[in-house]
């Protein structure tokens, strides 16, 4: 194995005393395509929070999370998080979400969230602008950087569409979209939680191939429910259930597991007893 | 794309023929403006100077709240510093070296050390702009830093309008008290009661509008303005983006700010006088309400609804002198519950789909007082 870009060790996160990864270790090569499977709550999304800084630690009283909005509180108060998240010498549990993502970890979240008021354009340009400083975002962007953004919405098939309002867009158009919007920032690790939910099936077969293209000038990060699309995309697999790793290795091997087969199978005979 | 959608028109930023529809009400506005004093008496010009105060706070407010979603409940605040900074040199012009009159009457012997820079205008001029700018800079980065947002940060905003106005009603051998900064004779050594000196104080204030229209325009065209809109579509989405939003937001909190010391400080001068009742909560709401009626996150709508608000408020003031507040509200109401996209706003949506954009929303006002994105999952 080449070496580790993401290096995660004995992580445990907690919300409200209710473990929710617990001791997980993962290590992550440079340019890996890694996918992430699991039953609902073993800790997926979690585990993408607390590595692009969403879930950060909050030792002692907490007054105001800012993970969550003010009005109605979906989360618990308290959040512990133990553990080291290491990403090229950083500690990513240290860091505030915008300064992870200007060290090269982009993320994109389950719902596909754009800014909907702005055109297909604008919404990339404002991705790509991330490291300007606040003058420079006075003026016009350089050539180069049309050229980035023109890019980018051509790798996702987006340039007919470029001056539409992201609003008006259509569900895999918004996946597609924000998928673009972490590609003009070229990061080092992309985290892609669920990027094909809601796509029709050729829609689902051109994000898998714009998957392969870009892992190994990317490292990707990928969880995934749709196991059709795992057997057929995937290479590495990692297994999460109860906040664990469970397994981990080629995708044949995983599926031939019988322990895997019967988290997946266990789950099924007991719908009741499923964590939400 | 099997999308028949109808998108709205495509939007061609930076194409000559865009920049020229984005100019042409700035010009027009600035044609009728200069040409306006020809047809009114002093007295109304001297009102419609006052509107325009107005206008150019109002641009800032829709800076902060049409654009980045930020909704401020509290720029009499900056409006009453700046006008304060201009009252003080006023009163130092006037006072000639010797102490101010409120000063005399409250037993003050000398005068304090914070208003003796106040007697140079190249001091007290800058900082009717920087005082509030850098006040509000402060400020907003201390509160958008703990992430407080939506209708919290309005209220606030609100508290702080509260306290600063109580503040300088108590304080009335520094600020005079409830009846303010006022008495003031001439500026410059120009005299005050002068008409030339009223003419040029008119076309000071018309040339700084235009310059904040063009500002404004500037700034909301950059690459910037798509980023403030960004900001309110989904202040999180922005941050997960690698942008460091309590920074941009602090900013355009401060730009806001200072926008409304610069209209306090033309105010102040053509008015005669800057009090507590100009700072408070109840002219914060005002303002806010001039950018609703004349249609938030346009430039335009913000000097266009300035000024005919404050028309309206000034005619049916005249006229009805019983029952003007209960029509003022109730002009208030209707524009806002009918129009929510204000008047350029509805004028715009003409325009587009050849269709009155009327409706009786659910709930108007919530989107407006809560302008947050939505959780992530």
């Amino acid at each position: 194995m080449s070496e580790a870009i993401l290096k995660i060790e004995q992580l445990c996160v907690s919300f409200d005393g209710f473990p929710v990864l617990d001791n997980l270790d993962l290590v992550v090569a440079r340019g890996e395509l890694r996918f992430l499977i699991g039953p609902n709550g073993a800790g997926k999304t979690t585990l993408m929070d607390v590595i692009s800084g969403k879930v950060r630690a909050r030792s002692g009283r907490v007054l105001y999370d800012p993970t969550v909005p003010a009005s109605g509180d979906p989360h618990p108060a308290t959040i512990e998080v133990h553990g080291e998240i290491r990403f090229e010498g950083l500690d990513l549990a240290r860091m505030r979400e915008d300064a992870i993502v200007r060290a090269g970890i982009a993320r994109k979240f389950q719902t596909p969230s754009v800014f909907n008021s702005i055109t297909v354009a604008e919404n990339i340009a404002v991705a790509a602008s991330y490291r300007d400083r606040f003058l420079r975002q006075l003026f016009p962007p350089s050539a180069e950087r049309r050229e980035r953004v023109q890019a980018a919405l051509e790798t996702v098939g987006l340039r007919d569409r470029a001056h539409v309002l992201a609003g008006a867009l259509s569900h895999g158009e918004r996946q597609w979209l924000e998928i673009a919007m972490l590609l003009v920032q070229s990061p080092r690790v992309m985290l892609l939680d669920e990027p094909i939910a809601g796509m029709t099936r050729p829609e689902r077969e051109r994000t898998g191939e714009l998957l392969h293209r870009l892992a190994g000038a990317h490292t990707i990060i990928i969880t995934e429910h749709d196991m059709d699309f795992v057997r057929q995309f995937a290479r590495t697999v990692t297994v999460l259930h109860m906040g664990r790793v469970l397994r981990e290795g080629p995708v044949e091997a995983i599926q031939a597991d019988p322990v895997v087969r019967e988290v997946y199978l266990g789950r099924q005979k007991t719908p009741a007893g499923e964590p939400a | 794309m099997p999308n028949p959608a109808p998108s709205p028109a495509p939007r061609h930023p930076g194409t000559a023929a865009a920049l020229l529809r984005a100019l042409l009400p700035v010009l027009l506005i600035g044609v009728l403006l200069f040409l306006a004093p020809a047809v009114l008496s002093d007295f109304r010009q001297n009102l419609l100077a006052k509107f325009l105060c107005f206008a150019i706070l109002a641009v800032g407010i829709d800076l902060l709240w049409g654009y980045t979603g930020v909704l401020s409940l509290g720029h009499g605040v900056w409006f009453g510093l700046g006008g304060y900074a201009m009252g003080m040199y006023l009163k130092m012009e006037d006072a000639d070296g010797r102490l101010p009159d409120f000063m005399n009457w409250s037993g003050l012997t000398s005068v304090p050390w914070f208003w003796k820079p106040f007697e140079h205008p190249w001091f007290a001029l800058p900082m009717a702009l920087l005082g509030p700018g850098v006040a509000a800079f402060i400020v907003g980065f201390l509160i958008f830093r703990s992430r407080v947002k939506g209708a919290y940060f309005s209220i606030i905003t609100q508290a702080l309008a509260l306290i600063l106005s109580i503040l300088f009603v108590g304080q009335q051998q520094y600020t005079g008290g409830t009846n303010g900064l006022t008495n003031f004779s001439t500026l410059f050594g120009f005299s005050l009661a002068d008409r030339t000196t009223q003419d040029a104080l008119y076309y000071i204030t018309v040339s700084l509008l235009l310059l904040t229209m063009l500002f404004a325009l500037w700034l909301t065209r950059a690459p910037l303005g798509s980023l403030l809109v960004a900001i309110r579509d989904d202040e999180d989405r922005v941050r997960f983006s690698g942008h460091n939003v309590t920074a941009v937001k602090a900013l355009v909190f401060a730009i806001s700010a200072a926008l409304a010391g610069l209209a306090g400080a033309l105010y102040v001068p053509q008015v005669g006088i800057i009090s507590p009742a100009n700072m408070g909560i109840v002219p914060s709401i005002e303002f806010v309400l001039l950018v609703a009626v004349g249609g938030r996150a346009t430039i335009t709508g913000a000097v266009l609804g300035a000024i005919i608000v404050s028309w309206a408020r000034s005619t049916l003031s005249e006229n009805y002198p019983d029952t003007w507040l209960y029509l003022f509200g109730a002009l208030f109401i209707g524009s806002v519950l009918l129009f929510p996209a204000g008047i350029v706003g509805t004028w715009r949506a003409l325009l587009r789909t050849r269709r009155l954009p009327l409706r009786i929303p659910r709930s108007p006002l919530r989107p407006q007082l809560d302008p947050q994105g939505a959780a992530h999952e």
